[in-house]
């Protein structure tokens, strides 16, 4: 089942910006999307973050109005980025739309509209009639609202594992095109601010006040950000135009604790061999890795002891670009990817942002500014609660002939 | 598309494990709703026993009485896919009432407990299981798909699955239009390798069109309950078809013969 999709079309909104151009941009010149508190919701805690102002402006069609919640509205944004509407849409032409399947990652889908609600309540005593739990809040509601917007008719499923979802979602859909399920996949994930997720994080005091520093010494958390991003995956034997391909996925269980790393980041070290055994790779085939670096001590610390253990005294070029989105949760998976496909087109690495002093304990050598550099195959991992890994390794199409 | 049932859990009011429902599922006996028996997962250490929730405890006590026949080992080497719709909305309720305070206190507990591979997690945990564990939500097209993602993961290597399907009432703060939903869970255990003890074989087939879900009794709309015709079909060792929606114009075709396979092929 060595099947690896074809990247055809991706769109991505983050805080750096909506589209390729204004993402890449961002990495290329090291311009964070990362601001102190908030413009759209009130957080009631100092923090920083990474907020896509441009979400509030945007309205859905009066057909899809009970859809509306800041996920659905940053999903309609990403979906109307990039021409990926149109790229969809010629896919299903191609194939039926009964052959594109919808594989979406999101860690709490609309439950800011369930938030807002109960705001309401509690100062009306009654619930808004324009309020509704299945299409906001459940947890499959962003699957069924794209697969709605794009018109497919394939599988369409959420893969919600906190802060792994939208990579694991690349592992469903290439399980679909290699048994012939569907001819396309559009994957990716949406996850927007909410203070339900913020202030749980404040619990577990993993919020830094300050912009995140990933691998730094002096790191003392995350910062949240929101991000939208989609890709289709089509069968290799497509005839559209793609330069970059998804080789290998790898999923694992860390079995070790519900919100904190595998001291020793065995889970990681599992997520990564089995990524590397599906590409047929080799661990000095990598030439970057995209870190998951949330900027937590206990993640950068476990994860650092998996790329030891993992690549020895080799460890390829890598860095977490956290700095510049923040932690954007179950979307990070998508927004990575994406990373990952603009290293592979653009022949570059992007920066480690907010490192000072390197947390010698760590014993890794980021990238520190934007390097031109060979890239064949990428690597990009995410990790979550319940101990849930996956590692993803995107390639060029031609460094697999 | 061949498929191997390896073993079957239940874990529903009146419906207590699956030698205990078997009457049930026959038609011998009544349903008679009852509700289920309290429930510890003894697997967890006592810390973190004590703080799984309703939902959480539904998918470990359906995952176990799944596993019931399998040793340590083989459960610490079964990749899981856990499905639930809607996820543990009672903490959901709570932690969207505690950030309504000027200073909100969410609790931590609640915070790790509520993503929707919770109990996922603390199954892994509990097993020492470091394989692949999933968490999913297709709504209205949740069993065929679920399936689906299930089947997908079979491979040479990795020949053998687990699905828990588990769903519950919401709760009322969340969501004022109540739909009638009895608790339900039920796990089975796939495998692509035939077995002289397997309990049934399955074909499925993903074909276009528009069909509808399976009637379930007893449980009212909720989405896992709908596998019941499939356990009673079983149960009452007959052969039969069911077909489970995967889009509004797709669907999964599922041919249930039971028995272990005895032409060859």
């Amino acid at each position: 089942m060595n099947v690896f999709p074809h990247i055809t079309a991706s769109s991505l909104v983050t805080a750096l910006g909506q589209g390729h151009a204004a993402n890449l941009n961002a990495l290329i010149h090291s311009q964070s999307g990362l601001r102190p508190g908030l413009n759209t919701l009130t957080p009631k805690l100092d923090a920083t973050f990474g907020e896509i102002e441009a979400i509030a402006e945007v309205v859905l069609p009066s057909a899809l109005k009970d859809w509306h919640c800041r996920n659905h509205q940053l999903a309609w944004l990403a979906l109307h980025t990039d021409d990926f509407v149109q790229s969809a849409q010629a896919a299903i032409s191609r194939y039926g739309a009964h052959r594109v399947g919808v594989a979406l990652g999101t860690s709490t889908s609309g439950i800011l509209s369930t938030e807002q609600t109960l705001q309401k309540k509690a100062e009306t005593g009654e619930f808004d009639p324009n309020y509704h739990y299945p299409q906001t809040h459940r947890m499959n509601a962003l699957a069924d609202f794209c697969a709605q917007v794009l018109g497919t008719q394939g599988p369409r499923v959420v893969i919600s594992t906190a802060c792994s979802s939208s990579a694991k979602v690349f592992a469903t859909a290439q399980r679909w095109l290699a048994h012939d399920f569907v001819d396309a996949v559009v994957v990716g994930g949406v996850d927007t601010l909410c203070l339900t997720t913020l202030h749980g994080f404040n619990a577990l005091g993993l919020i830094s006040a300050s912009p995140v520093k990933p691998l730094d010494a002096n790191r003392d958390g995350i910062n949240i950000g929101e991000a939208g991003g989609f890709m289709l995956l089509e069968k290799p034997d497509s005839n559209a135009d793609a330069d970059v391909v998804l080789t290998g996925f790898g999923e694992s269980s860390d079995a070790h604790h519900i919100s904190a790393p595998h001291p020793e980041g065995q889970g990681a070290v599992l997520a990564m061999q089995a990524a590397l055994r599906r590409a047929q790779l080799e661990t000095d085939d990598i030439d970057y890795i995209n870190l998951h670096g949330t900027g937590t001590p206990s993640n950068d610390l476990a994860e650092a002891k998996a790329l030891r253990h993992l690549f020895g005294a080799s460890i390829p070029a890598h860095s977490s670009t956290k700095g510049f989105t923040g932690h954007t949760l179950g979307a990070a998976g998508i927004v990575e990817a994406i990373f990952c496909q603009y290293a592979l087109t653009e022949q570059a690495l992007w920066p480690n942002q907010n490192l000072d002093t390197l947390d010698p304990e760590l014993d890794l050598a980021p990238v520190r500014t934007p390097t031109a550099h060979r890239v064949r195959h990428c690597m990009t991992n995410s990790f979550g609660f319940g101990g849930n890994n996956a590692s993803l390794i995107f390639s060029r199409r031609e460094a697999l002939q | 598309m061949k498929v191997y049932l390896q073993t079957i859990g239940l874990q529903a009011p009146g419906l207590e494990g699956w030698e205990h429902a078997l009457p049930v599922l026959q038609g011998v006996q009544p349903y008679q709703d009852e509700p289920l028996s309290r429930y510890s997962p003894q697997f967890l250490p006592a810390n973190e026993r004590r703080r799984t929730t309703d939902t959480i405890k539904l998918a470990l006590r359906t995952a176990e009485d799944t596993c019931r026949h399998l040793s340590p080992q083989a459960r610490s080497q079964l990749p899981a896919v856990f499905a639930c719709v809607d996820g543990d909305t009672a903490i959901s309720a709570k932690m969207t009432q505690a950030i309504l305070s000027d200073e909100p206190m969410v609790s931590p507990i609640h915070f790790h407990n509520s993503v929707h591979n919770a109990p996922a997690g603390y199954w892994m945990i509990g097993q020492r299981n470091q394989k692949a564990a999933s968490a999913l939500s297709a709504g209205e097209y949740q069993l065929g798909n679920s399936l689906l993602e299930t089947f997908s993961q079979l491979e040479e290597v990795e020949p053998h699955a687990m699905l828990i399907l588990y769903d519950l009432p919401i709760d009322p703060i969340i969501e004022n239009h109540q739909p009638d939903i009895v608790p339900f869970g039920a796990g089975l255990v796939l495998s692509i390798q035939p077995a002289a003890n397997a309990l049934a074989t399955l074909e499925m087939q993903v074909k276009p069109g528009s069909q509808p879900s399976p009637e379930s009794e007893w449980f009212g709309a909720n989405q896992a309950a709908q596998i019941l015709p499939l356990l009673q079909a079983l149960a009452r060792q007959k052969t039969a078809s069911f077909t489970y929606p995967l889009s509004p114009d797709l669907h999964l075709s599922v041919h249930l013969q039971p028995g272990a396979e005895h032409e060859t092929d």
